[in-house]
């Protein structure tokens, strides 16, 4: 909504600080601009006006701008002497930061300029044909001297408010001057408008069939005349971002803005009755708006009838058939209150969004509905010399009631922690136009009628709130004894978190939303949940993986020659009727590298599961790596299910070569795991004394079958040796020459240790003779000597 | 005798500080000490001593000995010394070149931002909730006083995936579920989360983004209180010696409702506010449908973006960047950056 100073100073004087004022007790200010930034503009009078000596097509005039008289050269062709012109002066700035400077065109010294409508930064279409191509002038006598654009309607600001949708008041200057008024203690005074009904009686009759409609007024005039608005009036709409198009449309919006009350305007001759009446739209009604766009109604649609065809769609656009031309000389004028919720209902249906809709949408005052009326009527006698007929068609179905809202005298402290007198309240109030009454331990108060935001205690808080001064509220500590905590949860995802990082890790976040085509290509959590409404397709359905965001984050890091990437994110995954937090990482390139020595740590199946190992180990919690089913694209050999618990709760994996080759990316390892597994089981530490005596170390080396897997031999390791065996590593693994084919070597650093003695050789030796026998038996092992 | 020693003790120190090499001292340890070295020669002739001289003479071969014994330790010594020197020498290095590269990880911008809120209000008493992003309507619309009409909930602003589920578009629903869970008694937490909009990507707006909303729900609660919390965390994030200024706004759920502004000094030196998040009391059909008697109990609600606050904190130009995986943009935040 844009408020011009020009209209507001109709009821209350504008204070200096109407910017901070309007900010910080009202609502935003978004935009707060001049008008028309031109300067020093004066109304000039031309006293002579002769050609250019030198130049055809010029004139040299002398001109009286009040304090003295300047020679200005002048290319116009219709500049006279006599005309009250608007004047630059040297020094005047014009739109566009032209600055008016003593010249000498062609010998002739000129100070000043006499301006256009096009230089004071008027669109041609909107210059009144008789100015177009030249200097404007007044049609009537002047103050020589006097500031020019107030006479043309561009004084003063124009300032910007971001509405918010509760502030339907605020969609009308008057709306916005009381509540400045409020906040300044001044009080409006509407005028009296008077109308000089010199017409017959009017004709039209009202009548009302529809709960969509609460009231509806009706005048009637005849001999008006259609004509281009005054200069007043287009600047008034243009500076309002309104296009001017004739007296008629530009009286209705004008009023729109002014009181915020929507009218309509019917060609009385093209009504086919002296009826007319309102009522539900019947289901398949078709009706050509103004727009010339066919329409098809549905029930909850009001529609303005003749009392058999619609002439209007109620609140939201007229029909092309009672539409205003260049010949309408009769006028049926509308002013009425529509139910917010059918207009709203019914302009997101046809997609119709007027300034009109807007205000009927939001509430409009209904007192203020004849009120337009009256200002339209005014202005149509003023401006388009027509005549009145006597009487305004009325018809009321419904009048809105103003709540009664009580709350006690001790809310305002209790709400606001603010010590407020009786006195205070009442007088806030009262500067609001509240009705109240004071009982003995409450108030009982009524808001105005263009306040139907205002329904319960709390909203009355706000205006006892921002008329006092939101800033001048003071600040209260919350004395509490609650114990503010982070859950284990909580906890144990930060850590592991910070423990990536740690180990080189960029956190990343990604969208959850991606294309439906690849939902599936990495997880299949189940039937994949999609918006019905996506912005684009790549962004419609949820994701079933995290590896979607960092093999992204691969490739787009790695097409902008940073090779080296580890990222890894902690996200939401969604499938119908399930949500649930996972991990992932993905490495590529190389890894903690020393580059002048030629050395780094290559990446690889193994670098991951250690990183996984290390990540885990830190929070006590054990995973296990399990061959499972073979996912496509990852490598068919280096991939592994993640166990805990004896489920499966994720996948490690090196990319298949084939996808890497697909994304543009090197050779990439990653994992993910669902997280909510691992973040619910939480286990005591006790703690374990640490044994006095000292290890005894044995290396057992092992040939076996290609396949058989190491966590096989060493389960079955540590279930025999069992507590005995602290230590068990893989220090070689080894095929080849001395190795028959199909089968591998492994060997085993095996340490023990007995809390309760010293373990002796013998002993050792012994747990060491039964292992490689279980493995010989269990996992055909033979046993290198 | 004794000049036989004397001239031994000569010879054997003289050819000790000649040795040039470790087999060298080797060699004369062997010619000196060895049994059958010049030394234990000496002592074979005590035999030919009367009785009374030999212990003085026996003793004057150990003292012999022993000095011989050190002479060559102390040679030994000096050479190993020398060819340690050597090989350091060998070893000379430029200290100046890079180290091994570790990497250093980073926390993502946005979830730094909200450790440290959380951690703020952590210590302020309040509990961290969280919640669904695939959301009901019933918790996200319904529950914060956005009727259906409510221009909110259409279509182009929200992403449904049916009629009732959609993707959460504030953490407000973590709020509703919350204050059902604690079944009418007092509440104080904070809820960090993602959040959707069906808006364009452009350099202010994501259809993805981060909240983080706090609530706090007790008897005696004022708009004091909420403007010490808000007062608290604008100072604790952008600096002690930050202001802030409220003004009027209105959301459904909250009533009064304010914009709140953070002073910052610009570079000409005066004060001037920027917005940072919206905050109010809560609304009473809140209360209610949350499980309170709006009569008993009061609360204060504030919701901020992360993306802002980062934005602000680290003079960020383009909200994408968070959402692009720009390693030299996200790399930038390591070491956490706290104050």
């Amino acid at each position: 909504m844009k408020i011009l100073e020009s209209m507001l100073r109709q009821w209350i004087a504008v204070p200096e600080d109407i910017v901070s004022l309007t900010n910080q007790k009202i609502i935003e200010v978004e935009a707060f601009e001049p008008v028309n930034p031109a300067t020093r503009l004066v109304i000039g009078h031309v006293l002579t006006c002769q050609p250019h000596p030198n130049a055809e097509k010029l004139s040299v005039t002398t001109v009286d701008i009040g304090d003295r008289i300047e020679q200005i050269v002048c290319g116009a062709a219709n500049v006279a002497a006599g005309q009250y012109v608007i004047t630059a002066q040297v020094g005047t700035v014009l739109p566009g930061d032209f600055e008016i400077k003593a010249v000498t065109i062609r010998g002739v010294e000129s100070r000043g300029m006499i301006c256009s409508l096009e230089e004071l930064g008027f669109d041609d279409e909107d210059i009144p044909a008789l100015y177009r191509g030249g200097i404007f002038f007044f049609d009537q006598p002047q103050t020589i001297g006097a500031p020019a654009l107030p006479a043309i309607g561009q004084q003063g600001f124009v300032m910007t408010l971001g509405l918010t949708p509760n502030r339907a008041d605020l969609l009308s200057v008057l709306g916005y001057a009381y509540d400045v008024a409020a906040m300044t203690n001044q009080s409006i005074r509407l005028p009296q408008i008077a109308i000089k009904e010199n017409g017959p009686d009017n004709p039209v009759k009202v009548d009302i069939k529809t709960k969509g409609c609460g009231h509806y007024y009706a005048r009637y005039f005849s001999g008006v005349k259609i004509a281009e608005s005054p200069l007043w009036l287009k600047s008034a709409l243009l500076a309002c971002g309104i296009q001017p198009i004739n007296n008629v449309v530009d009286i209705s919006n004008y009023v729109l803005l002014e009181y915020g009350t929507p009218l309509h305007m019917f060609d009385a001759k093209k009504v086919k009755t002296d009826k007319i009446v309102v009522r539900d739209a019947k289901p398949g009604e078709t009706v050509i708006s103004l727009d010339e766009e066919t329409r098809m109604l549905e029930k909850d649609d009001v529609v303005i009838t003749d009392g058999k065809a619609p002439i209007a769609i109620g609140g939201v656009m007229g029909l092309l058939n009672t539409m205003i031309d260049e010949q309408t000389d009769t006028v049926i004028l509308e002013a009425a209150y529509f139910d917010p919720k059918r207009i709203m209902k019914t302009s997101k249906r046809l997609d119709l969004k007027s300034e009109s809709s807007l205000r009927f949408e939001r509430g409009v005052d209904e007192a203020r509905v004849i009120m337009g009326l009256e200002r339209a009527t005014e202005l149509l006698v003023q401006l388009a010399e027509a005549t009145v007929y006597k009487g305004i068609a009325a018809a009321v179905r419904e009048e809105r009631k103003r709540p009664k809202i009580n709350f006690q005298k001790t809310y305002p402290y209790d709400a606001l922690g603010i010590h407020l007198s009786e006195d205070e309240v009442v007088s806030y109030l009262r500067r609001y136009n509240y009705d109240i009454t004071i009982k003995s331990d409450h108030y009982s108060v009524v808001p105005p009628s263009y306040r139907n935001d205002i329904g319960i205690d709390a909203d009355v808080l706000e205006e006892i709130a921002r008329i006092h001064g939101l800033n001048n509220i003071p600040t209260t500590p919350l004395q509490s004894i609650a114990s503010g905590k982070l859950t284990t949860q909580q906890k144990r995802l930060r850590a592991i978190r910070h423990g990536l990082a740690v180990l080189g890790l960029n956190e990343i976040i990604s969208y959850s939303l991606i294309a439906p085509s690849e939902v599936h290509r990495y997880r299949n959590l189940g039937e994949p949940v999609s918006v019905l409404a996506p912005l684009s397709e790549d962004k419609k359905t949820l994701r079933q993986s995290l590896l979607h965001g960092l093999l992204e984050a691969v490739r787009y890091n790695q097409a902008r020659q940073t090779d080296d990437v580890a990222v890894f994110e902690i996200g939401h995954l969604f499938a119908k009727d399930s949500e649930s937090n996972w991990i992932g990482a993905a490495i590529s390139g190389t890894w903690h590298h020393h580059p002048w020595n030629k050395e780094a740590i290559k990446v690889d199946f193994f670098l991951m599961k250690g990183l996984v190992d290390r990540l885990f180990n830190s929070l006590g919690i054990h995973v296990e790596y399990v061959k499972g089913h073979q996912h496509d694209h990852f490598h068919p050999h280096k991939q592994a299910d993640i166990h805990y618990d004896g489920h499966a709760i994720g996948r490690i994996a090196e990319l298949h070569p084939l996808e890497a080759d697909r994304l543009d990316i090197k050779n990439t390892v990653l994992f993910e795991l669902n997280l909510e597994p691992l973040l619910d089981r939480y286990t005591n530490l006790i703690y374990q004394p640490v044994s006095r005596y000292p290890n005894i170390e044995r290396d057992l080396a092992v040939v076996v079958d290609d396949d058989v897997a190491a966590a096989d031999l060493m389960a079955l390791i540590r279930q025999t040796a069992q507590k005995r065996l602290v230590s068990l590593t893989v220090f070689d693994v080894y095929k080849g020459e001395t190795i028959e084919s199909g089968r591998k070597s492994i060997a085993f650093r095996l340490v023990f240790n007995d809390a309760s003695k010293t373990m002796d050789a013998a002993e050792a030796d012994k747990l060491i003779a039964q292992i490689s026998t279980r493995l010989a038996t269990e996992q055909r092992a033979t046993i290198r000597r | 005798m004794k000049e036989a020693l004397n001239t031994l003790e000569k010879e054997s120190r003289d050819a000790i500080d000649q040795a040039r090499t470790l087999d060298d001292v080797e060699a004369l340890r062997l010619r000196y000490l060895s049994k059958k070295g010049k030394v234990s020669l000496l002592m074979t002739q005590l035999r030919d001593l009367p009785q009374e001289q030999r212990p003085v003479f026996g003793q004057a071969v150990n003292t012999l000995k022993m000095s011989i014994e050190k002479a060559l330790h102390d040679q030994k010594q000096a050479l190993g010394n020398e060819a340690l020197l050597a090989r350091l020498d060998q070893e000379k290095i430029d200290v100046t070149l890079p180290g091994y590269r570790f990497y250093q990880g980073a926390i993502h911008p946005l979830n730094q931002v909200i450790e440290d809120v959380e951690d703020l209000f952590v210590g302020l008493g309040y509990e961290v909730a969280d919640g669904p992003e695939l959301e009901n309507d019933h918790y996200n619309f319904e529950m914060m006083n956005l009727d259906k009409d409510h221009p909110a909930r259409a279509m182009q602003d929200t992403f449904y995936t049916d009629e009732t589920m959609l993707l959460r578009t504030h953490t407000s629903p973590v709020q509703a579920r919350a204050m059902l869970a604690k079944s009418g008694q007092p509440l104080k937490i904070i809820c960090p989360g993602k959040t959707y909009r069906r808006d364009d990507d452009d350099p202010t707006h994501s259809h993805q983004f981060m909240q983080i909303e706090g609530l706090v729900i007790d008897r005696h609660i004022t708009f004091g209180h909420l403007k010490d919390a808000l007062l608290t965390m604008a100072r604790h994030l952008f600096g002690p010696d930050r202001d802030i200024r409220l003004r009027p706004s209105y959301f459904p759920f909250t009533e009064p409702s304010v914009e709140v502004d953070v002073s910052y000094v610009k570079k000409d030196g005066t004060t001037s506010y920027i917005e940072i998040l919206g905050a109010g009391r809560v609304h009473p059909n809140v209360l209610r449908m949350g499980g309170y008697d709006p009569a008993t109990f009061q609360g204060f609600a504030f919701g901020v973006g992360v993306e802002r606050i980062a934005m602000l904190k680290y003079h960020i130009d383009d909200i994408r960047h968070f959402y692009t995986h720009d390693l030299r943009f996200l790399n930038q935040f390591k070491g956490g950056g706290q104050s």
